[in-house]
Order: structure tokens, then C-alpha cells, then sequence
């Protein structure tokens, strides 16, 4: 038995094979040659006389197990998506998030059924329900995601934490200690939680019922809407809205996160409302959002006797400079709040 | 539940797996490879699997207790690996804790 038979050795390919994948190329070349060595001198170890022979081969990778759990040890990586650390409020999201992007949804398909009856009920109340279920599977998706990522970016690593506990002790003394906080810096669970609530249910109108984001009228059963946003136009801005929005919720979960006010979460919630400030100005501007018909319509409907009392195009230019107003008076707001806590109560 | 035999393997796993390394620097004042530092810890008694073994001898040099060298002279390429200076401080520091503890560990059964 001087050389290997082609059976075993493409076993021991296999093995090596399936090892690999789960070692980073980095260190690829190198771990594999030490793992081959292994596997001939565990061989030559345990069957002495026949260290080549199928059964030999089979009964050492046996004893070394799963490939890719030994790969797991080479890395000394713990598997992880979502730690302990976050867990739990990974749990209370989804359970919030979940029902309530299904609910939102639900909210949007009735008023469809209502306003615009279709001919076939059935129909439409099964791509209803497909599309609340793949919906609530987006939710699912994007709360893991943000979750994944802030595990990934967040705390210590397990290689360092090892390193601590092994060798070099960290130098501690009780100055390190974090002051309890004042009450009055501390952000209640809740509030993210119904401001992430709140543009969930938002983002889903806006994806799926704009058109109802407007005036009702009652002219004839069932009545109908006059949309602010140009129906066919406004396709084209939900990209945008919805980053908009997203910002918004990942504005929420550093609240969340974060816990309190503090200088650092003051920060990054500046730099996103600031962006999410000039997104919003950018898109109130287009004139392409906007349905041009509206106010001719709203003209008609209140009679156009008396055009020169109230010119609505100009009520619009109005209410247009409002929005303006108080979207960075908001931003001014929100921003010294979060800053004067935050150096007031630490 | 699980049996009492079963916890304390749990258990003795754990003791092992902190003792593993003290047991693996005190063998690498001299160069050695993977499987005869398996074996040798083996004939000590110290039984470690090799896939055991051989991540922890990677994870010990990347944080630097250990050196190594690959030997490819012979028939087959292997990776010798030895203590580096840091090893052998850790080495002594973990010496000194281990017979502490014996020590103390020792007279607390011993009064049973």
C-alpha cells in the first residue's frame, strides 16, 4: 500500500475541499496544508499498517468530524447574526414591526376595496393577502438586517474578549464606572418604538395607497380622492421617499439603541436629519410630485364663482413655504433638544 | 434534565480547556509539530483531539505565545511550532497560577 488508492485520496480531497470553503482565502493555502498533514499523520498514527486503506481514511475523518465545524475552530469564530446583546430587542421589534406593517397594509387594501371596488372581490383579496405576506417577510428581512449590522459593528469582538480573559487583564479602576444616568436623560423604550411604528405604517400608504393621501370627496357613493401626489408621476419618487423614510427609522433605532442622550447619538442623529432635511426639501420642490390638476379640482369643487377671494394657487405656494418651515424648524428643534440634554444631564 | 454524568463531562470539559494550553506551552520549549504534540501530551495523559489541537496551536501564535516554522525537508511539509519570548512569560505567569490554585484547590477537597 505505498500510494494512496485514487478512492481514498479523493475522499481526503473532498474533506479538504469542504474544509476550505469556510476558511477565508487569507488563510486558505496555508491551513490546508497543516489540516493535510494532519489527516496522514493521524492515519499513520492509528493504522500503522495500513494507513492508506479506505477504512483507515474513513474512520480518521470520522474521528475528526464535520469539515466545516473543524473550519469553525480554526476560525474561532463564534456564529453569530444577532448576539445575546440583542437578542431580545431584535424579539420585541419584530413583534412590533411584523404585526404592524401587516395591519398598515391591511389599513391600505381596505380603503382600495372601499374607493375603488374591483370587480373581482376574490381576486383581490388574494393578492392582498400575498402581498401583506411578502410584506411582513420584508419586515422580517430588513429588522435582521439592521440588527446583523449593528451586531457586526458593535461591542467586543469574541477573539478580543478571549484575549482579555487570557492574557492581557485591561487596567480598570472604579473612575471607569458609567454615572447613572438622570432620569431625565434617559429615552423611554416607547418612544422609538411608536415613532418606528408610525413611519412603518406611513412608508406602507405611501408604497401602496398614495392616492389616498389627499382630499375626500363625496360627490357620489363611494366618493373619492383628489390626490396631492401626481399618480403617475409619483411612482418614480418612492425610491426616494422610502430612504427618507428608512433614515427615519434607523434615526429611531439609535434612540432605541442608545438608550439616553448622549453627545455621540446627538451626533449621528444630526448627521442623518440633516441629510434626511435636504432629501426632503429636494423632493417637496419637484414639481413633478405634485398633481397639477388639484388645484382646479378643488377650484370646482368649492365653485369657481370666486376665484379672486382666495386664489388656491397661491394658498398652495403658501402651504408649500409652511412645509418648509416646519420641516427645518423641526430639524432646528429636535437637533437643540437632543444637544442640550445630552450635555445638561451627563 | 440532563444526567448527572452529563454535567459533569460539561464541567470537565470546561477544567480541560483552560489546562489544554498550559499543558501545550510547557511541551514547546523545543519545536515540535501538531500530531507529536498530540501524542506527546497523550503519553502524559493529557488525551486532546487533534482537531482540537491544531486550532488552538494557530490561535496561540496568532496571539503571539507561539512561533512557528514550516520543516519541508522531510517527506511530508509540517509546521514546527515553539515558544516565543511572550510564550514563555505567559508560560511562567500560568505556572505560578496553576500551582496556586492545586494548592488551594487540594486542601478544600482534601477536607471532605
Amino acid at each position: 500500500m505505498g500510494s494512496k488508492s485514487s478512492d481514498t485520496g479523493k475522499l481526503i480531497e473532498r474533506y479538504i475541499y469542504a474544509f476550505s470553503r469556510k476558511i477565508p482565502s487569507s488563510q486558505r493555502e496555508e491551513t490546508v496544508r497543516e489540516v493535510r498533514g494532519m489527516i496522514d499523520d493521524m492515519a499513520a498514527d492509528m493504522f500503522p499498517d495500513s494507513p492508506d486503506d479506505a477504512a483507515s481514511v474513513i474512520a480518521v475523518l470520522e474521528n475528526l468530524g464535520d469539515p466545516s465545524l473543524l473550519a469553525d475552530r480554526f476560525l474561532d469564530r463564534k456564529k453569530c447574526l444577532i448576539g445575546p446583546d440583542f437578542f431580545p430587542t431584535y424579539q420585541l421589534i419584530l413583534k412590533i414591526v411584523i404585526p404592524v406593517t401587516a395591519a398598515g397594509l391591511a389599513l391600505a387594501l381596505i380603503l382600495k376595496g372601499v374607493f375603488e371596488p374591483s370587480d373581482n372581490i376574490w381576486l383581490e383579496l388574494a393578492e392582498g393577502l400575498s402581498s401583506m405576506f411578502s410584506a411582513a417577510v420584508q419586515a422580517f428581512a430588513w429588522v435582521t438586517v439592521i440588527f446583523a449590522l449593528v451586531e457586526h459593528f458593535s461591542g467586543v469582538s469574541p477573539d478580543k474578549a478571549e484575549l482579555i480573559a487570557e492574557g492581557s487583564p485591561k487596567l480598570w479602576s472604579t473612575d471607569d464606572l458609567p454615572q447613572i444616568p438622570d432620569n431625565k436623560s434617559v429615552i423611554k423604550r416607547s418612544e422609538p418604538i411608536v415613532g418606528i411604528v408610525f413611519i412603518v405604517i406611513f412608508m406602507i400608504l405611501l408604497n401602496f395607497a398614495p392616492q389616498f393621501f389627499g382630499i375626500y370627496i363625496a360627490d357620489n357613493a363611494p366618493g373619492r380622492f383628489i390626490s396631492v401626489f401626481e399618480p403617475e408621476n409619483f411612482p418614480n419618487f418612492i425610491p426616494a421617499v422610502n430612504i427618507l423614510l428608512c433614515l427615519g427609522i434607523v434615526k429611531e433605532f439609535i434612540r432605541l439603541f442608545e438608550g439616553r442622550y448622549t453627545l455621540r447619538s446627538s451626533f449621528a442623529i444630526l448627521f442623518i436629519s440633516g441629510i434626511s432635511l435636504a432629501m426632503f426639501l429636494v423632493i417637496i420642490k419637484q414639481e413633478a410630485l405634485w398633481n397639477s390638476s388639484f388645484p382646479e379640482e378643488l377650484r370646482a369643487l368649492i365653485g369657481s364663482d370666486s376665484p379672486s377671494v382666495f386664489d388656491i394657487t397661491e394658498i398652495f405656494r403658501k402651504l408649500y413655504l409652511f412645509v418648509v418651515v416646519i420641516g427645518i424648524f423641526g430639524f432646528i428643534v429636535e437637533n437643540a433638544v437632543n444637544f442640550y440634554k445630552s450635555l445638561r444631564y451627563n | 434534565m440532563a444526567t448527572a454524568l452529563e454535567i459533569a463531562s460539561a464541567y470537565g470539559t470546561e477544567l480541560r480547556r483552560g489546562s489544554i494550553v498550559l499543558g501545550v506551552l510547557s511541551r514547546l520549549n523545543t519545536p515540535k509539530y501538531g500530531y507529536s504534540l498530540v501524542q506527546e501530551l497523550g503519553q502524559y495523559g493529557l488525551i486532546v483531539e487533534p482537531g482540537t489541537l491544531y486550532p488552538l496551536l494557530r490561535r496561540l501564535e496568532s496571539q503571539g505565545l507561539l512561533i512557528s516554522e514550516w520543516e519541508t525537508d522531510g517527506s511530508k511539509p509540517r509546521k514546527y511550532y515553539s515558544m516565543s519570548v511572550t510564550g514563555s512569560e505567559v508560560y511562567d505567569l500560568l505556572k505560578a497560577d496553576w500551582k496556586d490554585m492545586i494548592f488551594s484547590l487540594n486542601n478544600m477537597i482534601s477536607e471532605d
